[in-house]
């Protein structure tokens, strides 16, 4: 893959939709072997100061048939789409595959493709991620679970994962929080110096390429690409939130009407990133604190809902005029949390919301229509 | 290749053996404990009518489990979300009503069928048994399914009542660092304990719980050895029966009369087995179902007596109300009662640890694990104990946490050569439900056992 003529954030699309090729060649590159996950609890660390490259299962926005006899159709697409592409053989390179517990749609995905997708070193782990993080009784089970991980990595490589390569993971991990992070803070300008769709390919990208090289391409882009950057006309300040969405065509769509996404609260977003592992001597319970306090999907956000706290502080600090509602259609846990939001957004923030029911393939030209009414109407009240 | 399957199966040991006839071939009568059953269902839910007047504490919450400690708590009523969601599902009118205005606040359509049953009972104020919806004074949920404490938290804010949520940890299979998971729900049972009494100001009872969990496993005992009965040909109770038939345990284990009234029935099923009264006289296929059924057309197990088809029972049916014991074969066993397995619970301590290991030990749970190899274990297991000739899966979309695996469930079947139907429905929405296509699926899997429609007077 030629890369280093382009502009990072081109680079990290290309990565994006290459990504198979990119994990190819890094493998004949460095011999090193690929674990795919699903979902954003997989504590990336370990993999990493395993000499791994982690890289998160994503679809394909492909229509598919090869699903319909795995997965029964009431359950999400993009449970599906990623099981697709473990049927259609695209990740054939990968030496193992794995998840921590998170809803009922992903899991299914995971327990077909241990069943009918063999990976290279027939290497597949489920950790028992809590389902309920605000638990004082979370942390120490978590830590049993990612102790009882790390053996079975170590098994697997047939070498110890030594405190020094834990803080390697944990540093790349941080660096690559800290980096998009400080990326993001420049979508809090009033003419934002990036754009909801190229923070989307950032974000991606991170999930399927070597963390190292992307904490490099993001240094360079702050030091280099960035001073030359002027800003654009924010126009209408949206906020994207909801379920799993890596559709970057139609973020590019909704940022051609006048819009700008300035801020999201989505798994290919800032919940994957948001938080960081704190320092502490005891490596697995930093990591395991890490993902306690990360900022929860709906399915782990009770009694209390810590994720409103995150949005409503994201709506102030982004300075959010409108919501887009992505709902992957039959994504349960989103579908329980999409209404309360919707009235906590209107109620307390001020924000109207636009509720929009995604699946693997989006019908672009009826959704910018709804878009489009969306920001006439929120400019008619402004 | 499932007509193959099929066909080696029908040519083979498992096919029905029996001749094709319209006569009865088994005699039968009504049971004995069905109005008695109905009569304990009846009483727990018009109980609530009257709990504010009797100065009781109404808690609500998901059926697993939680209700063990909220009855150590003197004067309290437990309204479980499921069983109640189930029973508006079965009467289509307010179905419609409820889920209506459920879904009227924004809600899905696909969302959990009980669960809008249940919402919108709640935001319409309407009671299904009667009055005004039973405001409830605390929210405690066990969760082990998405939708569990995601369901109560929403009422939790509706009420604005404190809430407290226990997790059922699960992993990619049953038996996975099982210890670990153990522990971590017992030290949450601690903490829910302790939120019962910081919350409710009333004191949690150990000798109480302790006596609960006596009740519990007595039930959950006979419950199971009512199932193994059902091991007999002909079946002496049908999947209709059993689903009736485990409301009791699965809701009212907590009181005596509970374990008194499966002490009775399993004497009546025992005496039916004795003298082979069955279930279904024409019986000449046994079915094992999958999942909740559309309660409000149960007619699909008639479609499937019209051919002599009787399904003997479910992992719901089962396993909702029995955790039953494993042994190293594989064999399924009604579950011993705490006396049985020479225990003694002295302490909270006993108490607390007897209780994370049965509940991270069922059987049912394995829908909830990352692994579809339990599950398919299970199937194959309850084929050969229940001497099944087939396996009827209710595509069932009301209910994602035990649709879960349904599809690997199937291809497991079919690669053992066990002839497998299937039909698409709701527990508890008809609008998601087409009659004529239902009974299409299910004549047609009849017929692919070589089966054909009874000549009935």
């Amino acid at each position: 893959m030629v890369l280093k003529e382009k502009l990072v954030m081109d680079r990290f699309a290309e990565v994006v939709k290459n990504r198979h090729d990119y994990a190819r060649e890094w493998k004949q590159r460095t011999g090193g072997r690929v674990m795919g996950y699903f979902c954003t609890y997989m504590p990336e660390e370990i993999l990493i100061a395993a000499g791994m490259m982690p890289v998160r299962i994503l679809g394909s926005h492909e229509p598919q048939d090869v699903t319909e006899r795995h997965i029964y159709s009431m359950f999400c697409p993009f449970c599906r789409d990623c099981l697709a592409q473990g049927l259609k053989g695209r990740f054939e390179y990968l030496d193992g595959i794995g998840m921590a517990h998170t809803c009922l749609h992903i899991r299914q995905a995971y327990s077909s493709w241990v069943l009918h997708v063999p990976t290279k070193q027939n290497f597949s782990y489920y950790i028992s991620m809590p389902a309920k993080p605000q638990s004082p009784r979370a942390r120490p089970f978590l830590i049993k679970e990612l102790e009882a991980f790390k053996k079975a990595v170590e098994e697997w490589i047939g070498r110890p994962v030594t405190n020094k390569d834990l803080d390697k993971g944990i540093e790349v991990m941080n660096t690559n929080r800290r980096l998009m992070r400080q990326i993001y803070e420049l979508r809090k300008a009033d003419k934002p110096l990036v754009t909801g769709t190229e923070c989307m390919q950032m974000v991606c990208a991170s999930q399927c390429m070597d963390k190292e090289e992307h904490n490099k391409l993001l240094a360079e882009f702050i030091k280099n690409e960035l001073p030359k950057r002027t800003g654009r006309d924010a126009g209408t300040r949206l906020m994207i939130i909801g379920s799993e969405d890596d559709d970057t065509e139609f973020l590019a769509m909704a940022e051609s009407l006048g819009a700008t996404v300035v801020a999201d609260d989505h798994c290919t977003g800032s919940r994957y990133f948001w938080n960081e592992a704190p320092k502490s001597e005891d490596r697995i319970a930093a990591i395991a604190d890490r993902y306690i306090a990360k900022v929860p999907c709906p399915e782990k956000d009770w009694e209390e809902r810590r994720r409103w706290t995150h949005i409503s502080k994201l709506v102030d600090e982004y300075k959010v005029q409108g919501a887009l509602m992505i709902q992957q259609k039959f994504c349960d846990p989103h579908e329980f949390d999409i209404p309360p939001l919707m009235k906590m957004l209107k109620e307390k923030k001020n924000v109207p919301s636009l509720f929009l029911e995604f699946d693997v393939t989006v019908p672009v030209g009826q959704f910018r229509t709804r878009v489009e009414a969306f920001l006439e109407t929120m400019q008619l009240e402004m | 290749m499932e007509w193959v399957a099929t066909w080696v199966f029908l040519t083979h040991k498992w096919g029905p053996s029996v001749p094709k006839t319209t006569k009865a071939r088994y005699p039968t009568k009504p049971l004995e404990g069905w109005k008695h059953c109905k009569e304990l269902r009846l009483q727990h839910y018009k109980a609530f009518i009257t709990a504010r007047d009797e100065g009781k504490a109404i808690f609500t919450g998901s059926g697993d489990g939680s209700q063990i400690l909220v009855h150590a708590l003197h004067d309290s009523l437990f309204l479980s979300g499921e069983p109640y969601g189930a029973s508006i599902g079965g009467d289509p009118a307010a179905s419609d009503a409820f889920s209506e205005a459920c879904e009227a606040r924004g809600f899905a359509r696909d969302l959990d069928s009980y669960m809008r049953n249940y919402l919108g009972s709640m935001y319409l104020d309407r009671y299904y048994f009667g009055g005004p919806f039973p405001r409830p004074d605390f929210v405690f949920s066990f969760h082990v399914c998405d939708t569990h404490f995601k369901w109560y938290q929403i009422v939790a804010e509706h009420f604005n009542v404190p809430t407290f949520g226990i997790d059922i940890p699960v992993s990619g299979r049953l038996s996975d660092r099982r210890e670990s998971r153990q522990e971590y729900l017992a030290s949450q049972i601690y903490d829910g304990i302790e939120w019962l009494e910081k919350t409710t100001h009333r004191r949690f009872d150990d000798e109480r719980f302790i006596q609960v969990l006596h009740n519990l496993t007595e039930t959950e005992s006979l419950w199971g050895q009512i199932c193994i009965q059902n091991q007999a040909i002909p079946a002496p109770l049908d999947q209709r029966a059993l689903f009736t038939l485990y409301f009791p345990g699965f809701m009212l284990f907590y009181q005596p009369e509970t374990p008194a009234f499966y002490r009775e029935l399993l004497d009546e099923v025992k005496q039916r087995v004795k003298d082979g009264i069955a279930a279904w006289p024409y019986e000449r296929a046994r079915i094992l179902h999958d999942s909740q059924p559309p309660w409000h057309w149960m007619k699909v197990f008639r479609i499937m007596e019209q051919y002599g088809g009787v399904s003997v029972g479910s992992q719901y049916a089962f396993c909702g109300g029995c955790s039953f014991d494993v042994d190293d074969q594989g064999v399924w066993h009604a579950p011993k009662t705490i006396k049985e397995r020479g225990i003694v619970l002295q302490s909270r301590e006993d108490a607390v640890r007897f209780l994370a290991e049965w509940e991270v030990g069922r059987l049912m749970f394995s829908v909830f694990c990352g692994n579809a190899d339990d599950k398919n274990r299970q199937f194959l297991q309850m084929v050969k104990q229940w001497h099944c000739d087939g396996v009827m899966f209710h595509l069932n979309r009301g209910c994602e946490g035990v649709a879960q695996l349904q599809l690997e469930n199937r291809l497991a079947m079919i690669e053992a050569g066990i002839p497998v139907g299937s039909f698409e429905g709701n527990m508890a929405d008809h609008r998601e439900f087409d009659e004529a296509q239902t009974i299409d699926r299910i004549e047609s899997f009849m017929e692919s056992l070589g089966l054909t429609k009874l000549e009935l007077a």
